[in-house]
């Protein structure tokens, strides 16, 4: 039992990688085992996206093994302390992140934030989509918005948790639209699922999530799309973005690497290859298709420069929002 | 016919060794990760993802139907033997399970849950497979609202655990709706209650709580007040089989079990404990014996098992009629689905039919193989309590501190584990209730957050809860199960 | 059992009193939410700070007065002994100390050890040996079968 999952785990990346002919090549600093912070619980999006860079790089021959260490609680904010002090100077660790925890570390006041790790790349984003039930009088997004600025109490928004991605994105547009973010009326569900019912059974009047959650629900005409939070229009997607509509909002929900602190510059950059090389293999696009991921590759310092601008601009809406001072 | 034609083909995919031996993998591991507090079946399946890069569909799915339903089947077996639920929706099993064991009734209470989830198990996928558009429409009907007055309804059960004294009771339920406050408030992000540990941002684990008060506060308390009679408190006399007063006691609560676990399951939000809190409070007003309630009732272990069984079936409902994932387990299934190039969504019974309904025939295959499995295993399970105290004990303990441990591997939650644990010796040594505490622990979370989203919908009005017919009607139910039993009495005595 | 005969009744209403202080005084303390709620984050905590406050209040006088019984489930309870009480707090307290550092399958054996003992076990030997194959077999299920890590302490290094 004990080998079974390596076994099958094993045979399996040699079918989708048969292509990438694991060659190693003279690394100055090649990092034979790598280390995976995931400051996730098992099973989200983030150990999905620790997991998912262990099997690409395996497979691209780039590592021979990586231990995942899972930290989770509090959008990331129990772990980030531990990866920052506890993990400092390690040249072969990666701790994986993103938007949800820059919103975590603003709005839970945490101690220690981003800027104090080595900034290595982003990776994956997933934009937002905002939907209405298929009853709804709402066609567009100027028929939805013209509710909630005529009577703000009248236009309930479901999504998830208050402060989170779906939140944030409810207050950029309902001032992008001139409103007032705070009298967004927003109903927190705890997960993906009950916000569709809620949709579904006509209970609110609109949604924000996902593409991937709410996507197949468009696609069978039971929920009606009015805009996507992505800078332009996505293929196969026949969906306006807000950009278009007038609403000058943009919004990814991002996913990233970080190094610890204290690492040497040969170090750096020796993560900076190994993601590069990972982002490149046919392993890692097929793991892009499978999940759906949209790839928003980002490297080194342009990616600190990203998370400054996206730290300032979270913060700002946060504020907007009363959830940060 | 259709649906039966549709069925038979499932079955033919499914009956193929290869498949049939995912099935036994599956429902062996998910009986392994049942038995173990705080490692459920969504964390396993979830970790077991990447074998969709080289299982074929089929037999994955057949694989996480085995881990979903054994799990259910492994948490009541701690349950009963080691008063340590595994999962939480068997946490209600404890109460009568625990107290049949230490009556030397181990067998026939492992027998009625095992029987009884197996018949439950087959009604519900039975549900799922003929009345799943029917069921799912009536569950879309519940919004807040709804919501809110079901868990009013689901309230009022307690009154059925509350033990001697309903002062000591309320105030059992009081600490539990104070643990239920504490974390992050889903509606507006605010903190509460955390004094700034960030552990405790995300809200306290039901299964931390349940396994601190019930094992670890028993082992404190058994070292505490050691009884040399009893030094072994868990001694298996009599028949380890059902005898024919358990069957005639349990037939009956495992058919309403079902009845209520599987259309309450297939409430997107409702929860997976709160049906076997109602089948538990069923059971009592219903039997010819309450006053057995508390001792040891064998329909407490039945109905309660039965229901938490059929729920299971009973998520998969809006699962695989609209892509809904109404669980953490179900939302893993569905990522499952997308790996394979799915579409996880209204549309797949149509567009996958062969998966769907392979998935559903090795539900029944999967069921059939847990009942087989674990009967026989049954007297293998009851020579665990002929373990001497002391390593029982130990043994206990440390279990409790693996499954905590090993998924947040935070010491917090061991401070919080051994804490609860210390309540619970309290609790126990002063003869207040403890099942009120996880009560008001997962039910109070529930109606708050209903509540204020009626609330914030509404615009602040109250009728709400009245005006819509749905609502009222499960507050009615409540009413009725508040003063019913006690009219019925009074009519008695007259 | 000093006081009256409903001892633990009064001291756990007092207790619930205390903790009714500390839901109003912290929920009194908490900013209020500016987001729109008809119902806000309070209204919850201050119902259940009164009420707990009521049946705190309640406890303690019917504990004073009201001649209930603590413990009428176990009439002859056998006072408490403190050596396997010591026995088994030490051990949960050394459990937390080391699982971190010394690792899960060294402070799980000795939680386990300190448990038997507490037990009346005096055979520590077998004790550790049973202690240190059931923490084994777990660290082994969790990484093997799971891939999840339990951190790499003293005797997982060996490995």
């Amino acid at each position: 039992m004990l080998w079974s999952r390596r076994q099958v785990l094993a045979t399996g990346l040699l079918a989708s990688a048969s292509a990438a002919a694991p060659i190693r090549t003279g690394l100055a600093q090649a990092i034979e085992q790598l280390r995976i912070f995931v400051p996730a619980n098992p099973g989200g999006g983030w150990d999905q996206t620790g997991r998912s860079m262990e099997m690409a790089m395996k497979s691209a021959g780039l590592i021979k093994s990586a231990q995942i260490t899972n930290v989770g609680g509090a959008g990331g904010t129990v772990g980030l302390p531990q990866f920052i002090n506890q993990w400092k100077g390690q040249g072969n660790a990666l701790m994986v992140g993103g938007m949800v925890m820059v919103g975590a570390i603003i709005a839970n006041k945490a101690r220690n934030n981003l800027t104090e790790t080595t900034p290595i790349a982003r990776l994956t984003g997933e934009f937002q989509v905002v939907v209405v039930p298929a009853a709804s009088p709402f066609r567009s997004m100027a028929d939805l918005v013209a509710a909630f600025k005529a009577d703000p109490a009248k236009v309930s928004w479901a999504g998830g948790s208050a402060g989170g991605t779906d939140h944030i994105l409810a207050g950029m547009i309902a001032k992008a639209a001139g409103g007032d973010p705070r009298k967004v009326a927003y109903v927190a569900y705890s997960g993906g699922g009950p916000a569709q019912a809620a949709l579904l059974g006509n209970q609110v009047s609109c949604g924000i999530s996902g593409w991937g959650e709410f996507g197949e629900q468009v696609r069978a005409g039971k929920l009606r799309a009015l805009g996507i939070s992505a800078d332009k229009r996505q293929p196969g997607i026949d969906v306006p973005t807000l950009r278009e509509q007038g609403i000058d909002v943009e919004l990814f929900n991002w996913r990233g690497v970080f190094a610890p602190p204290g690492i040497s510059d040969a170090q750096r950059q020796s993560l900076l290859d190994l993601v590069d090389r990972m982002v490149k293999s046919p392993a890692w696009a097929e793991i892009l298709k499978r999940y759906d991921w949209t790839d928003i590759y980002l490297p080194g310092d342009r990616y600190r420069a990203y998370i400054a601008s996206e730290t300032e601009r979270i913060h700002a809406i946060l504020k907007d929002l009363g959830l940060a001072s | 016919m259709e649906t039966l034609g549709q069925l038979a083909h499932g079955f033919a995919v499914a009956l193929t060794p290869l498949n049939l031996l995912w099935a036994f993998v599956g429902v062996f591991l998910g009986t392994a990760v049942g038995v173990l507090p705080g490692l459920g079946p969504a964390l396993t399946i979830a970790l077991l993802l990447p074998i969709t890069f080289s299982v074929d569909a089929t037999g994955a799915f057949i694989l996480f139907a085995g881990i979903y339903y054994g799990a259910m089947y492994g948490g009541s077996t701690t349950s009963i033997l080691l008063n340590t639920p595994g999962e939480s929706a068997t946490i209600v099993t404890a109460l009568e399970g625990n107290r049949m064991a230490r009556r030397g009734r181990a067998g026939p209470a492992l027998a009625t849950a095992a029987i009884g989830s197996f018949v439950a198990g087959t009604v519900g996928t039975l549900g799922l497979t003929f009345l799943a558009p029917l069921v799912v429409e009536f569950a879309l009907r519940f919004g807040p609202a709804e919501y809110f007055s079901l868990m009013v309804l689901a309230f009022v059960t307690v009154s059925a655990m509350l033990g001697a004294s309903a002062l000591r009771g309320l105030a059992a339920l009081l600490v539990g709706l104070f643990l239920g406050l504490i974390g992050v408030d889903l509606q507006t992000g605010q903190a509460r209650f955390t004094f700034g540990v960030p552990e405790l941002l995300d809200g306290i684990d039901v299964i931390v709580v349940a396994v601190g008060l019930f094992a670890v506060g028993e082992t404190l308390f058994l070292a505490a007040h050691p009884r040399p009679a009893e030094q072994a408190p868990l001694k298996v006399s009599g028949s380890l089989w059902m005898t024919r007063d358990d069957w005639r006691r349990s037939w009956k609560a495992w058919l309403r079990g079902s009845g209520i676990g599987f259309p309450l399951g297939s409430l997107p939000a409702g929860g997976a404990e709160v049906p076997t809190f109602i089948s538990y409070f069923v059971e009592k007003k219903l039997s010819r014996r309450p006053e057995e309630f508390g001792q040891g009732a064998i329909e407490g272990v039945a109905g309660p098992e039965a229901a938490n069984n059929a729920s299971a079936a009973g998520v998969l409902v809006p699962m695989l009629s609209l892509g809904l994932p109404t669980s953490a387990t179900a939302a893993i299934m569905l990522s499952a689905f997308q790996s394979y190039g799915i579409s996880p969504g209204p549309l797949l019974f149509q567009n996958q039919a062969d998966l769907v309904w392979g998935l559903i025939a090795s539900l029944y295959i999967g069921n059939a193989m847990l009942l087989v499995l674990n009967l026989p295993l049954i007297g293998l399970w009851v020579r665990i309590l002929s373990v001497p105290a002391p390593l029982l004990y130990a043994g206990i303990l440390v279990f409790a501190t693996i499954g905590t441990y090993g998924i947040s591997q935070s010491p917090v939650d061991l401070l919080l584990l051994y804490a609860m644990g210390g309540m619970g010796y309290l609790m126990r040594r002063f003869d207040f209730p403890t099942a009120p505490v996880i009560i008001g622990l997962i039910l109070g979370p529930l109606a708050e957050q209903e509540f204020r989203r009626a609330m914030t919908i509404s615009g602040g009005d109250l009728t709400v809860f009245l005006s819509k017919p749905l609502s009222a009607t499960l507050l009615a139910l409540a009413l009725l199960a508040l003063i019913g039993p006690m009219l019925l009495r009074l009519r008695r005595r007259a | 059992m000093a006081g009256g005969r409903a001892f633990g009744e009064t001291v756990i209403g007092a207790g619930l009193v205390l903790l009714a202080g500390l839901v109003i005084f912290e929920t009194a303390g908490a900013p209020a939410s500016p987001l729109y709620a008809r119902v806000g984050p309070q209204a919850f905590p201050y119902a259940v700070g009164a009420c707990l406050l009521l049946l705190g209040l309640a406890l303690v006088l019917r504990g004073l007065y009201g001649g209930g019984r603590d413990s009428a489930a176990e009439p002859g309870l056998a006072p408490v002994r403190a050596r396997p009480v010591l026995w088994l707090l030490g051990g949960l307290a050394l459990n937390v100390a080391l699982i971190g550092e010394a690792g899960f399958i060294l402070a799980s054996t000795l939680l386990f050890l300190c448990v038997a003992r507490a037990f009346g076990s005096e055979r520590p030997l077998r004790d550790g040996l049973a202690g240190f194959a059931l923490a084994g077999i777990a660290y082994a299920g969790f990484a093997g079968l799971l891939g999840i890590s339990l951190g790499r302490g003293l005797i997982e290094r060996l490995f």
